[in-house]
């Protein structure tokens, strides 16, 4: 089975994406900025949840 | 000949059944006995390897104890020489692949998500964003070099045909997650690029490598569907799998830097058009892949697990196909769009240059160049002609009826009433 943060990680990372596609249409900057951050945060939690 | 080394261990109650199961798949063994257990070795010619996996499995030696394949780089034997001498001679030309078991097991290594994995798709992702804002084929080609994603691809399509589901999960999930953090990497490199003016303020369509794959044509779904076949067929054949990954990575790791790229410049055209491609590649390499390892006979053995499998594969071809033509079609529309944008840039150029039009047999005026411009029509994917600036030469103002002529013959030629501006640019002749 998949480790939590694994699969907390890449709903992270899907919110990210997400926000960051509703920025394209919406033109909102602050949405770019939180979609990517979040991306970044799902990125580096699965990272840490996958072995070497 | 390519061959394999199989150790079969076994308790020693179970070595007679062990014995038969190797006879059964005319194998050459050696047999070594133990206080406890019995060894086998035997050395296999690869295409057996599938065979004899299958009967040492329904002689229960994998349930109380080990079949171990591995590859061997040289035997020195006599006997095994003459056997191999005489299996040459013997053998018809024919194809050579890897056994169920091993594509497995290889799949399940290739589609593991590791930090690894991830950290490469972040470094390729972001070279890719590099290469493509810089316009650079050399450098978007490096970053395909160090992308790891054939791995999950071909996992997912593995697990598929040979009943895994897990192996499939495993491999679908890998491969999703690589693509959103390559997306994610790509769009924050290029939001910092813009942000920090690393990129010169230009007309990011005005970048091949970005307009191509915002703008995709149905030429590409070729592309990925021959990366998913070369994918398949490195993993069964024994090709290099790090060459073939180029090929799966062209397909997926710079479509996802210009989604990147569109979503950091906040534009619909390039993240839009660039998606479709991304996900119209994922699928065509799933598809091809798939169909590719079933094609080569590498459905599981058993009645209730063929059955189970063959189930799980046609709904998911069925899905893959459905989305696929979906996604087509909009890329279809582009390729016809495209097409008749080419062939009405022609039509501008015979109307302006071709005998009898208003240029044709003048001296004080000569056609310095034309341009056509594009509007979106339709969701940002079509673009309809709104207007062709046509650059003249002249040593002095030309007559109105010239511009008019021009006008005429580019809607006659076109068979369009595109607005035509005419731009005279005085030269002055020395003599």
């Amino acid at each position: 089975m998949t480790d939590w943060r694994v699969r907390g990680g890449a709903a992270l990372l899907a919110a990210g994406v997400a926000l960051s596609y509703v920025h394209v249409f919406l033109g909102n900057d602050v949405l770019l900025v939180l979609g990517l951050s979040l991306g970044a945060i799902g990125t580096v939690v699965i990272v840490l949840g996958v072995r070497r | 000949m390519p061959k394999r080394l199989l150790h079969v261990a076994v308790p020693r109650g179970l070595s007679d059944r062990a014995e038969a199961a190797l006879e059964e798949g005319e194998l050459d063994y050696r047999r070594v006995d133990g206080d406890l257990s019995t060894l086998f070795v035997a050395y296999v010619p690869l295409e057996k390897v599938g065979d004899a996996s299958d009967l040492l499995r329904e002689a229960g030696v994998t349930e109380q104890g080990f079949v171990s394949i591995s590859s061997t780089e040289a035997l020195l034997s006599r006997r095994a020489e003459e056997r191999e001498r005489d299996e040459e001679e013997e053998e018809e030309e024919g194809e050579l692949r890897v056994s169920r078991d091993e594509l497995v097991s290889s799949a399940r290594e290739m589609g593991e998500m590791t930090q690894n994995y991830l950290v490469l798709t972040v470094i390729s992702s972001v070279i890719a964003a590099s290469g493509v804002l810089a316009d650079s084929t050399a450098v978007v080609i490096g970053s395909m070099v160090i992308a790891p994603l054939i791995g999950p691809a071909m996992a997912s399509s593995v697990g598929t045909v040979t009943g895994e589901p897990e192996l499939f999960r495993r491999g679908i999930f890998a491969e999703v997650v690589g693509l959103l953090v390559a997306v994610v990497s790509a769009a924050a490199f290029a939001a910092l690029a813009f942000r920090y003016v690393l990129v010169p303020p230009i007309d990011i369509l005005a970048i091949g490598q970005i307009s191509e794959r915002a703008v995709p044509g149905l030429l590409n779904v070729g592309i990925a569907f021959g990366a998913g076949v070369a994918g398949a067929l490195s993993l069964t054949s024994g090709m290099s799998a790090a060459l073939v990954g180029v090929m799966i990575a062209v397909a997926l790791i710079p479509p996802a830097a210009t989604v990147g790229i569109g979503i950091a410049l906040g534009d619909p055209q390039v993240t839009l058009g660039s998606t479709v491609l991304l996900l119209v590649n994922v699928l065509s390499i799933n598809l091809a892949g798939t169909l590719t390892f079933r094609y080569q006979g590498y459905a599981p053995g058993g009645f209730f697990e063929r059955v189970r499998s063959g189930n799980a594969l046609i709904w998911r071809v069925g899905f893959m196909l459905s989305f696929l033509v979906l996604l087509s079609t909009t890329m279809g529309v582009i390729t016809y769009d495209t097409y008749t944008n080419n062939v009405f840039e022609q039509d501008v150029r015979s109307a302006l240059t071709g005998e009898g039009s208003t240029l044709s047999g003048r001296t004080d005026v000569a056609l310095a160049g034309y341009n056509v411009h594009y509007e979106s029509a339709g969701y940002g994917f079509r673009e309809e002609p709104s207007e062709v600036v046509v650059e003249l030469r002249v040593s002095e103002p030309p007559p109105d009826a010239v511009a008019e002529g021009i006008a005429r013959d580019v809607r006659e030629g076109t068979g369009r009433r595109v607005p035509v501006v005419v731009e005279p640019r005085e030269v002055t002749v020395v003599r």
